[in-house]
């Protein structure tokens, strides 16, 4: 009614009556004369809406079927850049996509690992939110979401969501996932230092690593036991690893560290041996070896050693210890014997081992087992001290202040 | 035998079948008249239904004709090649203007307007013709990338249906003049998927009353297109809205700002078309068959760098809500969303503007979050929540509907959280508007058409006098019980000679002084004594009551009581037609 004519309305059927006439076209029709009842015409209308409507259900089936291909083909397209590493691309793809089926989750999930992919981390949090409040039990989402507040740096989020996603539904492979996600979550925390809530964490993680094809999660977990200290732990998911028929590489250069770091270096000895000989050279790997056969070659206290073994051991480790005092003392130009020498640890422990150097024959510690302990103390003893004046033990020596260090840790 | 007998008793063959025919016909006609035939209260309240029906059918027709025009011509991706964005809008412009100017004249306009006109002018009347008109050419002009929306025109199809509907059943004229809204309800409710704004925004736009006889059946229509719509089309939202809230009290800082920022805005976009509209309007006729494919090429320009701000914009305004664009971008948009809506709706292309009114909404709401994000830092989904205010605050400030902008927020976000900061955004947008443009985008629409329909926003704000405005409290005798002798003293020694005296029996009475002193000289002559009568029941008003309701209660006396409703003894003022008349000369 913008523009034109304003029409005078016919008081009987309600339709405009033509400039110049005098009674209402409509009114006088034919037509009208059939549909003059309101029964006749309410019948005709429902008919007609029948009709509409199925109309429109194939107008609508064809439109939703042109949808689907449109938001498959973008979809996919989007998929395909976001594998070749073009998430630039790949996010113009999934918003058009999104605009053909926009109650798909699967691409608002990949739109949002999209964005992520891009480093827009709070527009891919967004759509994240709004997923994860239609289902929040998602498990894939709820991992989404935890990476993205570990990256930002919110350790409540993520440990809320990395909960959310280890307890949360999987679509597939549910177990597999859990432990890897309670594994990235364990990550996390050591890298933020949280050790504590990791070690909790990783023992429910060891504790639920199936035995069969659990070998990588075993190495894993021991790993990272490892890297928080937890020796015993770590050693025992390593062995747990090492029973596996095709055990992962990792775990023996694990079993071997950890073995090495619990003082047991025999076992060390023995994993580490087995790794060189497959090939490995790293020089960690080479020095741990190295001082753990020297450690298994000079200790007096290892079990099932004969009584003359014992004894030739604390004799050669004595002198071993002695010599080092001398060298240290030569290397500060202190004479340890000298009358007018000062007063200093190295010079007491240079007089004690002066004293008891002649009473370490074979046949006077054979008279005086206790000997043995005596000349062990004092060679722990000079170890540190010596450690403390001219700086870290090398090779045999390092190899002794191990034992004292396991042995004393074992008396107390 | 009894045909035998028969036979006998009629002595014309054949006309006992004749009147068991007509007998037949009369029980069927009493029978269908008893339990088929619908008062027209029942007609139209089913009319409203099938109203519902056709109009939800027709929209969804309409946006899957968008839909397809637009995968023809602009193609299935986001960002179509320059040659497209740059000819489909032209195209479609030439094909539009064609169209409009030689087939279907009366498709260009305002749909809200031609609804109102035919409330107010035509009986209820709207041309089938401008329902098939407006598909066509608004599918065209939207779907290929004028800057224009689906509501508008699906509002005028559901009121031309509902016309045509009504018309065909004969309605009364009553009847009829009220079809057209519920039909625009439908339409709009259909184009929305949003039945309570829509059927709020026909009463506070269209109708303007909250009138109990059309209430019930422009929502049945609403809920009923909406039902049809979502069957078809399902019943996601237009948008998809996030997970969002109103967390801080500080927060409603920036709300307040955006209310200025869109109120600004608003004001802007309704100078600019308030300006330019009549101007090419004036332009040679010729013009007008260029005039749309021009705005389609400048829309084009300006979709090879910003394609977003080509047509109706629903999937950019989910991006929004969905914070995928910074701030700056989101300015950009909505500033451009402005001038190619501007000039798309000044050069005479149909298609409606609350789309564009909502993605400027969005998209400014988006850049106010965005900035006050980067003072406060708040969680992400806090620009959502300002993009979802700002649809509705812009939408309050442009279209001056401030109770639907806020019931729309609403019902699109299902989120009641966010209700207070749109409330005040909307009402700080809607001042400002109102303080710097005094008529409204559809009035001024409807006066540059040559139409001066009823300014709804006048008439919401337009205060109703009532009988306290009026009345002269404190005034008026009256007088106390006693007989007339006694009556008259106290009469005498005061100056009136008209007074009220209240009896229990029948209330309010009137007595002049004469009155009185007649009545004291018939008792001293040996009358029985009575209490003084006077005249009456007076009809009592309220000091509550709307003038035009006193006025007709008033009757031919020439003081009535004023009284309060606990009290009815307890006189509060006197009221005359005097005292009424000064009351209007005064407003």
């Amino acid at each position: 009614m913008a523009e034109g004519d304003n029409p005078q309305i016919c008081g009987n059927c309600g339709n405009p009556i033509p400039a110049g006439a005098t009674q209402c076209p409509k009114c006088d029709s034919r037509l009208s004369l059939i549909l003059h009842s309101r029964e006749t015409v309410l019948s005709l209308t429902v008919l007609i809406v029948i009709v509409l409507f199925s109309l429109t259900g194939f107008i609508t089936a064809d439109y939703h079927r042109k949808l689907t291909s449109l938001g498959k083909k973008w979809f996919e397209a989007g998929e395909q850049q976001l594998k070749s590493g073009n998430a630039a691309a790949a996010l113009v793809n999934f918003h058009t996509a999104l605009v053909y089926s926009p109650e798909d989750v699967q691409i608002q999930f990949q739109l949002a690992q999209a964005l992520a992919a891009e480093g827009r981390n709070s527009e891919a949090r967004a759509y994240l939110l709004e997923l994860q409040a239609r289902s929040p039990s998602d498990a894939p989402i709820n991992l989404a979401l935890a990476r993205l507040s570990a990256g930002a740096g919110s350790e409540a989020d993520a440990v809320r969501y990395y909960h959310g996603a280890i307890y949360g539904v999987w679509p597939s492979e549910a177990e597999a996932n859990r432990l890897n996600t309670r594994l990235e979550l364990c990550r996390f925390l050591i890298a933020r230092g949280d050790t504590s809530i990791a070690e909790a964490e990783l023992i429910a993680l060891a504790s639920e690593i199936p035995e069969r094809n659990g070998a990588s999660l075993h190495a894993q977990a021991g790993e990272l036991f490892l890297s928080i200290g937890n020796a015993a732990r770590a050693l025992s998911e390593f062995r747990s690893a090492l029973t596996a028929s095709r055990p992962p590489k990792d775990a023996l250069r694990g079993a071997g560290l950890a073995a090495y770091q619990l003082g047991e270096f025999q076992q060390a000895e023995r994993y580490l041996d087995r790794l060189r000989r497959l090939g490995n050279n790293d020089a960690d790997i080479s020095r741990a070896l190295d001082i753990s056969r020297m450690v298994t070659s000079a200790d007096p206290y290892a079990r099932e050693l004969s009584e003359a073994e014992r004894r030739d051991r604390a004799r050669r480790d004595f002198a071993q210890a002695f010599g080092r005092l001398r060298s240290c003392a030569q290397s500060r130009g202190t004479d340890l014997f000298a009358k007018d020498a000062p007063q200093s640890e190295m010079a007491t422990l240079g007089r004690q081992a002066k004293a008891l150097e002649p009473q370490l024959t074979d046949e006077n510690l054979r008279r005086h087992p206790g000997q043995i302990d005596v000349a062990m103390n004092l060679v722990f003893v000079t170890e540190d001290v010596v450690t403390k004046e001219c700086g870290a033990p090398q090779g045999m020596d390092e190899a002794l202040a191990l034992i004292g260090k396991f042995h004393r840790g074992g008396e107390r | 035998m009894n045909a035998a007998n028969n036979a006998t008793v009629a002595p014309v063959p054949g006309n006992s079948a004749a009147e068991g025919a007509n007998r037949f016909v009369r029980l069927w006609k009493v029978w269908r008249r008893k339990t088929l035939t619908l008062s027209e209260g029942q007609l139209f309240l089913l009319l409203a239904v099938i109203i519902g029906i056709v109009s939800g059918l027709t929209v969804v027709c309409f946006r899957i004709a968008i839909e397809w025009t637009r995968f023809l011509l602009l193609g299935s991706s986001m960002e179509p090649s320059r040659l497209r964005v740059l000819l489909a809008p032209t195209l479609g412009g030439i094909a539009v203007a064609l169209l409009v100017m030689l087939v279907f004249k009366r498709s260009r306009g305002s749909g809200v307007n031609q609804t109102k006109a035919a409330v107010f002018i035509f009986d209820g009347y709207v041309p089938f013709r401008t329902v098939i008109g407006k598909f066509i050419t608004c599918a065209l002009a939207i779907g290929s990338g004028q800057s224009l929306g689906p509501e508008d025109p699906s509002l005028q199809m559901g009121a031309g249906i509902a016309s045509a509907l009504g018309r065909s059943l004969k309605l009364s004229r009553e009847k009829q003049r009220l079809i057209a809204p519920i039909g625009a309800a439908a339409g709009l409710a259909a184009a929305f998927n949003a039945p309570i704004s829509a059927v709020i925004f026909v009463i506070e736009e269209i109708i303007g009353t909250w009138s109990g006889g059309v209430l019930g059946a422009v929502i049945l229509a609403a809920i009923s297109s909406v039902v049809v719509m979502r069957n078809f089309l399902g019943s996601a939202p237009m948008f998809r809205v996030p997970t969002m809230g109103f967390r801080s009290p500080v927060e409603l800082i920036g709300y307040a700002v955006l209310g200025v920022v869109s109120g600004i805005a608003s004001l802007a976009f309704l100078k600019f078309i308030a300006y330019f509209r009549p101007r090419l309007k004036q332009l040679p006729r010729w013009t007008q068959y260029i005039q749309p494919a021009s705005a389609g090429l400048l829309i084009g320009i300006i979709g090879i760098w910003l394609p977003q701000v080509m047509g109706s914009g629903y999937p950019i305004i989910d991006q929004a809500l969905h914070d995928q664009f910074l701030w700056k971008m989101l300015l950009l948009l909505g500033l451009f969303k402005i001038l190619a809506t501007g000039i798309s709706f000044v050069s005479g292309t149909p298609g409606g503007m609350f789309a564009p009114t909502l993605f400027i909404g969005a998209m400014l709401g988006g850049a106010v979050g965005g900035v006050e994000h980067l003072f406060v830092h708040h969680p992400a989904q806090s620009v959502a929540a300002f993009a979802l205010v700002g649809m509705g605050t812009f939408f309050a400030g442009f279209l001056r509907v401030p109770i639907t902008s806020v019931f729309m927020v609403l019902e699109v976000s299902g989120n009641y959280s966010i209700i207070v900061p749109a409330i005040i955004a909307n009402m700080i947008a809607y001042f400002i508007s109102r303080r710097y443009q005094q008529v409204a985008l559809f009035d001024f629409l409807a006066r540059q058409d040559g139409f001066f329909l009823p300014s709804i926003e006048e008439m919401r704000e337009h205060t109703a006098l009532r009988v306290e405005d009026a009345m002269r409290p404190g005034a008026g005798i009256v007088l106390g019980d006693g007989d007339s002798a006694g009556l008259l003293r106290e009469a005498e020694a005061s100056k009136s000679s008209q007074f009220l005296v209240w009896r229990h029996a029948d209330g309010w009475r009137a007595i002049s002084q004469e009155e009185l002193r007649q009545q004291a000289m018939a008792e001293s002559a040996g009358a029985s004594t009575n209490e003084a009568s006077g005249r009456g029941p007076l009809p009592q008003l309220y000091p509550d009551q709307p003038l035009d309701e006193a006025l007709r209660l008033m009757g031919n006396w020439p003081v009535v009581p004023v009284v309060n409703r606990a009290n009815l003894e307890k006189l509060e003022g006197i009221l005359s037609v005097d005292d009424i008349l000064e009351a209007y000369r005064k407003s």
